[in-house]
């Protein structure tokens, strides 16, 4: 029975529950926590446990923190995500960034992946989840995700805009001079008087009934006919120049970069939120389901099966040369990209057919695995003839679609009777050779 | 020809055996009903500067004022009026409603207003919104949708290609001091004066009619219109009566409205202020200028009778306003106009051609005396612009052959409103909403 890690004081560390023999279903940070939480739910997230839930029995504003529950609470929780996470069957530990963020989403109902604001981060917000998960420091793959549909834009929380050079948030507009730069200048409203077509400050006009010209003494009442108010207009105060706008621009503070302010890189932050073609991204990973259609036609056996044989055919062969044999890797380099051209059906057809048709040409004692990398190998025992590559290449030549992007296949073999094959040779030596090969 | 005029003259002269008999010949049109009213007027003027003189410049509160700017296709003309809201002097806060009816036909003024909002947008004190009606719907719904958005004290509707003088706001607040004071009809000048002859005599009518008129007429409380282009409401005022009724002539039917609430309000005052200056487009031609009457007093006919004829009472409008309704709209207005005409067809039919002329001279020079006195009542008492309305003394001798075309235009217009109901082929609203009105 799994239970659930509490965190009650600073000498309950991570690490410490992370080496004990117990299984966890989730954690918990008592009230009576004295340690540092930011630095423990930081590195929380970056643990191998770092879509678990991370549960609070004090009210909190972390974004990296799950709920505030009470313990009872905390042990329904954990146990829905015990739940959802056996039932997903995954290996979590291989998954890259964008699997990592789609999980944690997932598995949080009504998730939404909020900006948080920091006025010392550059951008004046972050998604401090996105930081944790990411293998770098930008955050362009969330925007892929986005691209991809299995994220959605739900509100628009701000719009930020960067400068050109550093793409900082922090700038301040400074208003100057168009002619010298100059900041001294001033707002002044100018009046034109039509009767006599004197022009000054409209302080000047003001009395104590109006506005009277004081230079004809004219009094003047109406706007258009009488006198005008050209809008305001800014006075240098320096070199006296009067322009109707002043020159605005916007000083980076980190890299002091004047930018025009319609030249400033516009940047919005939105919650985001997991879309239902990413939950069935993820719930249904599309290349992982493609190979285990292919390796079901193959009649593959486990890759550790698999390594046993080559271990038993290694040692056959050192002991007798008669036996040689072949091993043949085949890797589908743009499996990714194939895949979202044309569609998992289109692409489950086509490996069928490839399928029967390595099937076609393989012998009784031929043996075929696929591993976690979805690399297909094939151990040929007692075999040397060259020329299995061009066989299997022209098969898959023939396969190809007429139009739209081909299939890219590397393919690299391994033959005993021509690479010296000493004592020290085993297994693994001939599997990381292959795939470190050059084609 | 001359010489026969003058011999009919001296015949006319000598066949009155007294001054009194002469004057009785005249006496139903003029002494009777014109001279009193005129007399009345200037009575008014007198008082209005008597107590002008007690009253001080500025208001002692400054509310928030809401300005609606009702725009169609003015396009660029609404520029001005709206800079001339924004730079009011006033120091309280000035909302400008900047609706535009029938936005999508009218992109242009939309992106105009749209363009104004965005360049004057700094002023402190000063909001714009701009409101686009997509549908049109008339200028009632305009100003009824400016009431609604209204967040001001005191609402002032008015008319988007209006320019407003800058002590407009402030003056007009002013009289708002006055917790009587519910409404405040503004004055109006013309901005195109000096265009032609036509313009010219019309700035002699608006400073006569409504500079000089509805000054008198407010010293008795007895305000006949407050101009759909320049109306100021407390803003609990124009919601107690629901805002303007879907129609024709809808500034004086809300006056009209507004005084039906006299009887039981016989505190409430409807002012005028002769400084509280807006300036307005008038049409340059006299076939514009005609047709433009035609249309208004067609939509006064509409009013006065269809609408109002069993809401004029005392007890309902207050006994002095009823009398003045009654001689000043309704005979003024309704009746004079085809007494002139069907008089001066009769003179022309059976009396000689040389004593019509001769007649003519005499009503001329009785009414120019009187437009004179009242002239210089107005350029004396009133105008803040002295030198520039003394100017047009020139023009006063052809004023009064203008106003006598207007009467008969006036006497076709309603003769077209009571036989075709000219009023519901208005251009001020589309053909769907007049239709729906229920006179």
């Amino acid at each position: 029975m799994k239970k659930i890690a509490i965190f009650k004081s600073s000498e309950d560390t991570l690490d410490k529950f992370l080496d004990a023999k117990d299984e966890f279903k989730g954690f918990y940070i008592s009230n009576r926590f004295d340690g540092d939480i930011d630095a423990l739910v930081s590195s929380f997230r970056t643990s191998t446990v770092w879509y678990y839930p991370l549960l609070t029995e004090f009210e909190n504003k972390d974004a990296l923190l799950d709920e505030c529950v009470d313990l009872k609470e905390a042990e329904e929780i954990c146990d829905r995500f015990e739940n959802i996470i056996s039932n997903l069957k995954m290996n979590i530990e291989l998954f890259k960034q964008e699997e990592r963020l789609l999980l944690y989403m997932y598995l949080r109902e009504d998730f939404s992946l909020e900006p948080v604001f920091d006025e010392n981060s550059l951008g004046l917000y972050r998604y401090p989840i996105v930081e944790c998960l990411s293998t770098n420091n930008d955050i362009d793959w969330v925007h892929a995700l986005v691209k991809k549909e299995f994220l959605s834009f739900f509100t628009l929380v701000d719009r930020v805009r960067l400068c050109t050079k550093c793409d900082s948030a922090h700038l301040y507009f400074i208003d100057s001079c168009q002619k010298c730069k100059s900041i001294n200048i001033k707002e002044v409203k100018l009046l034109h008087c039509f009767s006599c077509g004197y022009v000054d400050d409209e302080t000047s006009f003001q009395a104590q009934d109006g506005l009277v010209c004081p230079k004809c003494r004219e009094n003047l009442k109406l706007i258009g006919v009488d006198y005008d108010l050209p809008a305001s207009q800014y006075k240098c105060q320096e070199c006296a120049y009067i322009s109707e706008e002043p020159l605005i621009e916007a000083r980076c503070i980190r890299c002091k970069e004047l930018n025009a302010p319609e030249k400033l890189n516009i940047y919005e932050y939105h919650k985001l939120k997991l879309t239902l073609f990413g939950r069935e991204y993820l719930l249904s990973d599309q290349k992982k389901a493609l190979f285990s259609i292919f390796s079901q036609n193959l009649r593959y056996i486990k890759i550790n099966e698999f390594k046993m044989f080559l271990n038993w055919i290694i040692s056959a062969y050192k002991r007798n040369k008669d036996f040689p044999f072949v091993v043949v890797l085949l890797e589908f380099s743009n499996m990714d990209d194939i895949i979202e051209f044309y569609g998992l059906t289109k692409m489950n057809e086509l490996f069928s057919e490839l399928s029967k048709r390595i099937l076609e040409f393989l012998r009784d004692t031929d043996m075929l695995s696929v591993d976690d990398k979805y690399a297909t190998w094939i151990l040929l025992p007692t075999t040397s003839k060259k020329g299995i590559e061009d066989r299997l290449l022209n098969e898959i030549k023939n396969l190809q679609p007429s139009v739209g992007p081909k299939l890219e296949v590397e393919l690299k073999t391994f033959y005993s009777a021509q690479e010296s094959i000493d004592d020290q040779c085993e297994v693994n030596y001939i599997m990381d050779n292959l795939k470190q090969k050059e084609d | 020809m001359l010489e026969l005029s003058v011999s009919s003259i001296i015949e006319i002269l000598n066949a009155h055996s007294s001054m009194a008999s002469l004057l009785a010949m005249f006496t139903p049109f003029v002494l009777l009903l014109e001279l009193p009213f005129q007399l009345m007027v200037i009575f008014g003027i007198f008082i209005w500067s008597k107590n002008q003189r007690k009253l001080s410049q500025y208001p002692k509160k400054f509310p928030k004022v809401t300005c609606t700017l009702l725009c169609y296709s003015e396009a660029d003309e609404i520029i001005l009026p709206i800079k001339s809201l924004v730079h009011q002097l006033y120091p309280g806060e000035i909302e400008i409603l900047v609706v535009v009816d029938g936005a999508i036909q009218n992109k242009d003024t939309y992106k105009i207003a749209m363009d104004v909002k965005k360049s004057l947008n700094d002023i402190p004190n000063r909001t714009i919104r701009v409101v686009p009606k997509w549908q049109r719907g008339g200028r009632v719904s305009s100003m009824n949708a400016g009431m609604q958005l209204a967040t001001g004290k005191i609402f002032m509707a008015l008319d988007g290609d209006t320019t407003f003088e800058n002590d407009m706001v402030i003056k007009a607040v002013g009289n708002f001091d006055d917790p009587n004071v519910v409404a405040l009809a503004g004055n109006l000048r013309v901005r195109n004066k000096d265009t032609s002859l036509v313009t010219k005599l019309q700035n002699i009518e608006y400073m006569l009619s409504i500079g000089a008129g509805r000054t008198g007429l407010s010293t008795f409380n007895m305000v006949n219109n407050i101009s759909g282009a320049f109306g100021i409401f407390r803003i609990e005022i124009l919601k107690l009566l629901k805002g303007w009724d879907n129609g024709t002539a809808e500034d004086f039917d809300i006056t009209m409205r507004l005084k039906e609430h006299f009887g039981r309000n016989p505190h409430w005052k409807i002012a005028f202020d002769p400084h509280v200056v807006g300036h307005t487009e008038v049409p340059d031609t006299f076939f514009g200028f005609f047709q433009q009457r035609m249309r208004w007093e067609g939509d006064l006919f509409y009013i006065l009778i269809r609408k109002f004829m069993n809401n004029i009472r005392p007890t309902l409008i207050g006994g002095l306003n009823y009398v003045f309704t009654i001689i000043g709209v309704y005979f003024f207005q309704i009746v004079m106009p085809f007494v002139i005409t069907i008089y001066s067809i009769i003179m022309i039919i059976f009396l000689p051609l040389e004593y019509v002329i001769s007649i003519m001279l005499i009503v001329y020079i009785i009414y120019f005396a009187i437009l004179l006195f009242i002239y210089i009542t107005y350029i004396l008492l009133i105008s803040d612009r002295v030198k520039e309305d003394l100017s047009y003394i020139i023009y006063l001798p052809f004023f009064l052959l203008f106003t006598y075309a207007a009467r008969v235009n006036a006497a076709i217009a309603l003769l077209h409103s009571i036989v075709n109901k000219s009023h519901l082929d208005s251009n001020m609203a589309p053909w769907w909403v007049l239709k729906k009105g229920h006179y």
